[in-house]
This record gives structure tokens, sequence and C-alpha cells, in this order.
């Protein structure tokens, strides 16, 4: 998981051997631009993770929080791709909506326009479906649909996010067809379900926490049982190799010196183990699953070909 | 059609609702490119606002025919207007250039002076509470950015 | 539940918290009376410094904003007729005619105790009805809400004013801007024209100040006779003279403090749609609805009790279900989410002193309205009506482009605020009547987004649309409203 210290240790000794000191960075505020409005849960990620990452960096570093909010973080992570990369401008970044946005719209840069730090949240999809379908487990779920085709409806938050391709992938998985109905944001598709206006809906762990008893939850898509909700099934646990999530992380505008790469890894590595960290985004429900650098960067090219795959099969408009 | 005092063409009102037409219409161009459902309500808008602005040029016509008052001229100093509007416009641009904080000490004054406030005391004591105010309020108080000019 | 919310009592009675509800407040009615700058705006702005101040006291602030905006917007539509705040449109229908005749004192003054009197009831019913209450929402899905938009919009016929065509024509105008952006359903972009920055549509705000603020603007410039007159005006006797002179007005107050409720808990309309309403059934119900519109004091009550009545029930449903009424309680949620509180059914059981504390704090802050607004509104904001026009026109124009700016911190959308600026210019000039166009913005997207996923959940089947008795109930209220007034002139003009 930590290979970037293979990196690191490599490119030290080069600096080393050529002589090179480490630039005290950082030597001036670093900004973090949100792609998002303050309060929403990208905003409190950061604003969590921030103070760590300052403290782990030394040098009394300070970071700003900067909300660029619009079209989806789309515009915030423009001004990431485009601004210089001197390790004084880092940005969030979600996925797979990032690259989702490559495909379906004209957008300013690609994969290729980050250097990536850290994905620090990992919040698994969920399917719920409301009690008044009967409906309680994967099984009947998949059966539902297998019987009538499309009669299911599944409310989602909108199309192009990680509900949508969390759930074309159920669909190829169990070869399966339901209705999407992408509601305006995750909250309008769990009241929907909660009424009964649609029979079920993909949402992702922390939004379903609080509501457990007033939906079914029939499976949670991650290879083990999140903390969050204990007692709901994997969907592994039920025959479905489903795994699928958002993703909540850091990058930086591609091509930054690589003394302050290391040096940012490093500090976010130990930012995202810092226990009271843990506790701080536990209480506000982000699901913590760490990926620095390299296999960040992995996970990135994975989300970003299934998109691809979905958006040349499906396309969503 | 023949109205004799003025031209039913040149009626204010009918250049507006030919305005609205023609904006319509060529709102309904990209309109009528999107797919499916997505266009259903902005052409729905777009053709019932091409239909009203006609209904509009008709009630028009008949409330001239029938009605011989002479127009009245809708401003009272067209020139004052313009200027009102011109002065809004030259402070925004200005904004982008100088600056807001520059903008706004000189924006302030002038206009003030040129509209019509002739009192040197007044118009430095706004110019200042105003600057000043904003400063405090929102640069210190809410740490709100404003454009620093992009000819610095 | 009960005990929860009385043990919730004393961590409000502090003085950090009192301290926060006062500023809250005082704070907040100034934001409202700039136009451009909301609660929405305050609060968001407000959500980062929360980090390190104890919840209760930061949501004090919040509360404490929320009720001083909703009234702060009153000021200038009373005064100039400019809308500080969306919900404040329907205030400046009586509002600003009573200014002209110099009652403008008493019109702020009504504007006060109505907005406090509406904040009190929202309190009340956030307090005591919250569970009972979010289950009436989930009633609530697609098609219901898509009739509730229409219902609203049919509310419109009454704000044509004098010719019904330019009045539908302002209201197609609204709608047609609410299509602006991302297609709420398949998010393809719509007359967007490349500019990113409209992408998530026009806010409501930049439409607000460039209809609203730029036409009195311009006549403030254009005579430039210094009018000292309007400052006189608000000379008033005190508050506890005048406030028998409202006693009358129960009736309206009743009535629009449940509309307002209503509107709150109902998702995604908010305050303007709650003002609109109640000032129409108001005038219905009124027996001279002729004056109104030329000052009668009754519809500027009935506007601000209900613009106020939505603030603490549009957090029911955000509270409980997580789905805000309004963009105000939606920026709160975040406040709240800082704060590690979740919403849900949940957070009730949790965090009770918290979330009880919270409710107390909407209370105490709509009855500190009273005092806090009072004052304010008759004695610091009379001052600015004797600056010369001049001066106060040019002032106006930096508060404008403070407020448009400070949305998301960018020069496009001041552009196009002068774009609808001018279009609002004529459209004031040639009496094309403005209210529809801020209702058709508002619901226009609200009705498009709930049609497209009636549709979509009933297989494209139309008449998904009736499928259900709420529905079908709606279905009639809407007719009930369009036809009754019809018949009732027909039957007038045939008797």
């Amino acid at each position: 998981m930590f290979n970037y210290k293979k990196k690191a240790a490599l490119m030290s000794a080069l600096l080393f051997a050529s002589g090179a000191a480490l630039a005290d960075y950082p030597e001036k505020t670093i900004t973090l631009i949100v792609g998002f409005s303050a309060g929403g849960g990208t905003d409190v990620m950061a604003r969590n993770v921030a103070p760590y990452v300052e403290k782990y960096l030394g040098n009394n570093a300070s970071i700003v929080v900067k909300n660029v909010p619009g079209a989806s973080g789309q515009i915030g992570i423009t001004e990431v791709a485009h601004s210089d990369p001197d390790g004084y401008t880092i940005g969030t970044y979600n996925l797979p909506g990032m690259m989702a946005r490559t495909l379906d719209r004209d957008s300013k840069y690609s994969a290729d326009s980050f250097t990536y730090l850290a994905n620090i949240v990992s919040d698994p999809n969920v399917i719920v479906t409301s009690k008044k379908s009967g409906i309680t487990n994967a099984n009947e779920f998949i059966e539902a649909a297998k019987k009538a085709p499309k009669s299911i409806t599944v409310g989602m938050s909108s199309l192009g996010g990680d509900d949508h391709l969390g759930l074309t992938k159920f669909q190829n998985i169990t070869n399966t067809e339901y209705t999407i109905i992408p509601f305006k944001g995750s909250s309008g598709a769990r009241t929907a379900v909660m009424g009964g206006h649609v029979a079920a809906a993909v949402l992702n762990i922390s939004e379903v926490a609080a509501f457990k008893d007033e939906l079914n939850v029939i499976g949670v898509a991650r290879s083990k049982r999140s903390e969050f909700a204990p007692d709901v099934k994997t969907f592994k646990e039920q025959g479905v190799e489903f795994y699928n999530g958002a993703l909540r992380g850091f990058v930086a505008p591609a091509g930054l010196p690589i003394d302050i790469e290391l040096k940012l890894l490093e500090a976010f590595n130990k930012a995202a183990n810092d226990p009271e960290m843990l506790a701080k985004m536990n209480a506000t429900a982000n699901p913590v699953e760490a990926s620095i650098g390299p296999d960040f960067k992995r996970l990135n090219d994975e989300l970003y070909q299934l998109a691809k795959q979905a958006w040349e099969t499906t396309p969503w408009k | 059609m023949n109205n004799n005092n003025t031209n039913p063409l040149l009626r204010p009102m009918i250049v507006i609702a030919f305005c609205i037409f023609i904006a319509s219409a060529a709102f309904l161009i990209p309109a009528l490119e999107l797919t499916g459902r997505a266009s259903l309500l902005p052409v729905a808008m777009l053709i019932a606002l091409m239909v009203l602005s006609v209904i509009l040029v008709i009630t028009d016509i008949k409330k001239a025919r029938t009605n011989k008052t002479p127009y009245k001229p809708a401003l009272q100093s067209p020139g004052r207007v313009l200027g009102a509007l011109l002065s809004v416009l030259v402070f925004v641009t200005n904004v982008d250039l100088l600056g807001f904080y520059l903008a706004t000490a000189i924006f302030v004054p002038v206009a003030a002076y040129l509209f019509g406030c002739r009192s040197l005391k007044v118009l430095v004591a706004s110019d200042v509470i105003v600057v000043v105010g904003i400063y405090l309020i929102f640069g210190m108080a809410m740490v709100k950015d404003f454009p620093m000019g992009s000819i610095w | 539940m009960y005990m929860d919310l009385i043990s919730a009592l004393p961590s409000v009675l502090t003085f950090d918290n009192f301290f926060a509800i006062v500023i809250g407040v005082l704070s907040g009615i100034a934001v409202g009376a700039m136009p451009g700058l909301s609660a929405t705006m305050a609060i968001s702005v407000l959500v980062p410094f929360t980090f390190g101040l104890d919840p209760l006291v930061a949501l004090g602030l919040m509360a404490g904003i929320y009720n001083g905006a909703m009234y702060g917007g009153a000021i200038p539509a009373i005064l100039l007729r400019i809308p500080g705040t969306p919900a404040a449109v329907a205030t400046s229908f009586d509002g600003y005619p009573m200014a002209q005749q110099g009652r403008g004192g008493f019109a702020l003054q009504i504007a006060v105790v109505s907005s406090a009197i509406g904040g009190i009831a929202s309190a009340l019913a956030l307090m005591l009805l919250a569970p009972p209450l979010a289950k009436v929402t989930l009633l609530f899905g697609p098609s219901e809400v898509f009739w509730i938009a229409v219902f609203g919009l049919c509310s419109i016929i009454f704000l044509l004013g004098e010719s019904p065509i330019k009045g539908l024509i302002s209201a197609c105008f609204g709608i047609f801007v609410s299509m602006v952006g991302a297609d709420p359903i398949t998010s393809e972009d719509r007359f967007i024209f490349g500019q990113l920055e409209l992408l998530d549509g026009i806010n409501m705000v930049i439409l607000l100040v460039g209809l609203y603020a730029m036409p009195p603007v311009i006549d403030l410039l254009e005579q430039p006779l210094d009018t000292k007159e309007a400052g006189k005006a608000l000379k008033t006797e005190s508050l506890l003279r005048s406030l028998p002179k409202m006693f009358h007005f129960w009736k309206t107050w009743l009535r629009s403090s449940l509309i307002g409720i209503w509107i709150g808990i109902l998702p995604g309309a908010g305050g303007s749609m709650a003002a609109f309403m109640s000032y129409n059934e108001a005038r219905r119900a009124s027996n001279n609805p002729n004056e109104w519109g030329q000052g009668e004091p009754e519809g500027v009550a009935a506007a601000e009790t209900a613009n106020n009545a939505d603030t603490a029930s549009a957090l029911i449903p955000a509270l409980t279900l997580g789905i805000p009424g309004t963009a105000v309680a939606a920026v709160m949620l975040g406040g709240l989410l800082v704060h590690g509180l979740q919403p849900g059914p949940m957070l009730f059981r949790d965090n009770p002193d918290i979330v009880f504390g919270f409710m107390w704090q909407f209370l105490f802050g709509a009855i500190l309205l009273i005092f806090l607004g009072g004052s304010l509104a008759t004695n610091s904001f009379s001052h600015l009506l004797k600056l010369p026009r001049p001066v106060l026109g040019s002032i106006i124009i930096v508060l404008m482009f403070i407020g448009v700016y400070s949305i998301n911190e960018r020069m496009f959308d001041v552009y196009l605020m002068l774009g609808f600026g001018l279009i609002g210019y004529v459209m004031d000039k040639f009496k094309f009547p403005l209210p529809p166009v801020v209702l058709g913005l508002i619901l226009g997207g609200f009705a498009e987004e709930n049609l497209r996923l009636t549709l979509l959940i009933g297989q494209g089947q139309w008449s998904a649309l009736f499928a259900n008795t709420t529905s079908l109930v709606l279905v009639a209220m809407t007719i009930a409203v369009v036809v009754g007034p019809m018949l009732k002139r027909l039957f007038v003009k045939t008797k």
C-alpha cells in the first residue's frame, strides 16, 4: 500500500547524490481549493484533514480553504488543474465524478492534469428499498428485476455519479435492468424511497447510517462490512461481487517538483493515520480508507476505465 | 395600420414585442436541438412567448386605434437615464481593471457629483464611510476577496 | 420528547448563547437590508468560522441571522422598493406605497411585529410538531410536488397586474430563465453557450438584484431632486403606541403563519412562495381587495408574517429527513454537519440537547427581533433616506456589486446582473410586472424537475401525474383557485 515509500527512498537518494537539499517547502500559505460550498461533505473532509496536513508538513505550514463551488465541482478542479504546480495550490478531488465529467462534458482537464496526493474517504454504495416494497435482500431485489425488467424504480443523486456508475456495474454483474430515476442530490432520492415514491435507491453508507430503521438496507458494496452499519450485509456475503463507492481525496496540478510531492505525500500519509483525525472523520460520517500517491493514481485509472466503459455502452445523455 | 400621427411600427410596445419575438425565435434553435424531454418545457415557454408577443402587438394596435391620446414619452430625461446605465457599466468594468476598492473610491463621489450632489462635504464623507465600511465589514469581518484589478 | 425540550433549555440560557443570538439577529437584519446579500450567503460565510465554536453558539448565530435577514429584507423593500431578499418582494407591493404616503415608519413596525409573530409561530411548530410534520413531507413525492409548484404558479394569475398579456410574458420569461443550466435529469447543458458559470442555473439573487435594484437606482439618478420628505416620513410614534393599531391583523397573522409553516415543510419553494401565497390569500379574504397594492397595511403584515413563518419550519424536513426546505436550510445543514450532527431521525435521540437547544434559539431569535428590529428600523435606517439621491444611488450600485459578486466571487455574475438590470429597467418602464418573473424562476425549475421525475417513475405515462389521492386533491385545489375567481366575476357581472 505504501509503495510510494520506495519511490521516496529512491528520490531522496538521487537528491542526496546530486547534492541538492530539500527546499524549505512550504514557505507561504497553501491554498486548498474545494469545488463545493462550505458545509458539504467534501468541504467538511477538507477542513478536517487540513490541520493535520499542516501539522505534519511542519515549517509552520498553513493551509487556507477556498471554496470554488459550481458545476458539481468542475469549476474548482479546473482551477486546480490550471494553477502553477508549485505546491501552493492543491485541491479536493471526487471520484468517479471528476473523471465522468471528462466524458460527458467538455472539460478543460484530464486524468493527466494532476499529481495524485491522497484519497482519504471511501464511502461505499448501498442499495436501499422502501418498506412498502417488501424487498429485504439482494436476491429478492435481483429476482424482482428478472421477473419484470425495468419494473423497479431506483432513485439516485445524479447521472454520471458514483451511484449511477454503481448501478450500471450492478446491472452488468447480475444481468438485470432497472429504471433509473436521477434526483437532484441524494437526500431527495432518500426521501422518495422513504415515502415509497420510488421502490429503491442507490446511496452511500454515510447517507443512510442515520436512517437504517426507516429503510431496508439490502447490502453494502464493499468487501468488508462497514463500521457505520455493522449489521448490514455486504453484497459479497449475498453472492454478488459488487464493490463501488464515492471517493474523496486531494490532488495537486501535474508537474509538481518531486521534493515537494514527496513532502506532501508524507504529510498526507501521516495525517491519514492520525487517530485524532480519524475520530473527527468518524464523527462527521466520513468513512476513511486512505490510498496515497501512486495507489490513488491507480484507483483513478481504474475508475476512469469503468466510467468510460459505462459511457460508451450506455451514454446517459 | 394607417395610423396618421405616428408610424405604428415605431410605437415602443411594438418594438419590444418584436424584440421578444426575435429573441425567443433565436433561443428556439438551440432548444430544438436538445434531446427528448429536456426540450419539452423550454420549447413550450419559447413558443408561448412568441405567441404572447404577437398578441401584444395586436392589442397594442387596437389600443392605438381606439385611443387617440398622443403617446407620452416613457422617460423624463433619456440623457440622464442613459448616463446612469452607462455609469453602472463604467463602474463594473473599472472594478475589473483598477480593483474594487480603488474603483469604488473613485466612483461614489464622481457619480454623485455628476448626478447632482454638489456638496463637497457630503461627497468626501460618503466616500470615506463607504470604502472604510465595506473594508471593515466585508474585507475584515467576512474575509471576502474582491477583484484586485487586472492592470496592476 | 417534550422532556428533552425542557431539559435543553438551561444550556441555551447562557450569556454566550444569548450574545450569539443578538449578534446574529443584528447582522441578519443588516445583511437582509442590503440588496443582494441574503441569509444564505451570510450563513455560508459563517460556516467555516463555526469549526472552532461551541455548536450551540454557532447554531445560535445562524438562527439569529436567519430570523433577522427575513425581516431585514423588508426595510429596503418598503423604503426604496428594492427587496433586500427574494422573500421580501411581496412586502414591497404595499410597503412602498405606504412609504410614499408618509407611512413608512408604520409599515416597518408592522413588518417587524409580523416577522416576529411568524417566526415565533414557526419556532413553536418546529418545537412541538417536528416528527409528525416530517411524516407529512414523506407523503409528497415528485408528482405531488409538481402540483404544488403548479398551484404556486397559478397564483401568478393574481400578480399579473393590469395587463394579463404582459404578466404572462413576464411569467414565461421567468420560467425560461429557470431552464438555463444543466438539465435537472440528464445534466445535459441548456442555453449555456459554453459558459461553465451558467451550468448550475441562474442564481435567484442575480436576477433579483438586476430586476429589482436597477430600476429604482436609475430613478434615483434620473431625478436629482433631494427628497427630504421621505426621511421625515419615518418619524413615527413608539412601537408601544402603534402596536394596538395592528391587533386587527390577527386573522392575517394566523393565516399567514399557517401558510408559511406549510410552505416551509414542503421541500424546495421557500420564503418567497410563502409570502406570495399568503399575500394572495389575505387579499382574497379582505373586503377591500381593490385597495391592495396601494398601501394596504395588511398586505405588509401578510407577506412579512409568512416569510418568517417558513424559517424554522423549513428545518423540520431538514433536521428529520436531511432535505432542506429552503436554500438557507441547506446551508444550515452544512453548519450542523460541521459539528458532526447528522440529520435524520437519530439526531433527536443522539443529540437532544443541541437539537432542542437550537429550536429554543429560534424562538428567542424571533422574540428578540421585536426589540432589536424595532429600534434599528426606525432609528438607523431612516438616516439612509436623508442622503442626497445621487449619493444613495451610487452607494446602492456599489452594494449591488458586492451582493452579486459575493455569491460565487466571479465577475461573470456581475455582468449577468447588468444584463438583467437592463431588461428589468425596460420591463419596469413599460409596465411589465416583475413578480411573475421571480415566481417563474423559483417554481419553473422546480415544476420541471418533478414533472420529469414523475414521468420517469411512471415509465413515461402522463397519467402518472394523477395516480394518487394527494395529487388529485392538489389538482382540485388548483382548479378551485383558478376557476373560483373567474366564476365569481361572471356571477357578479350577470347579476
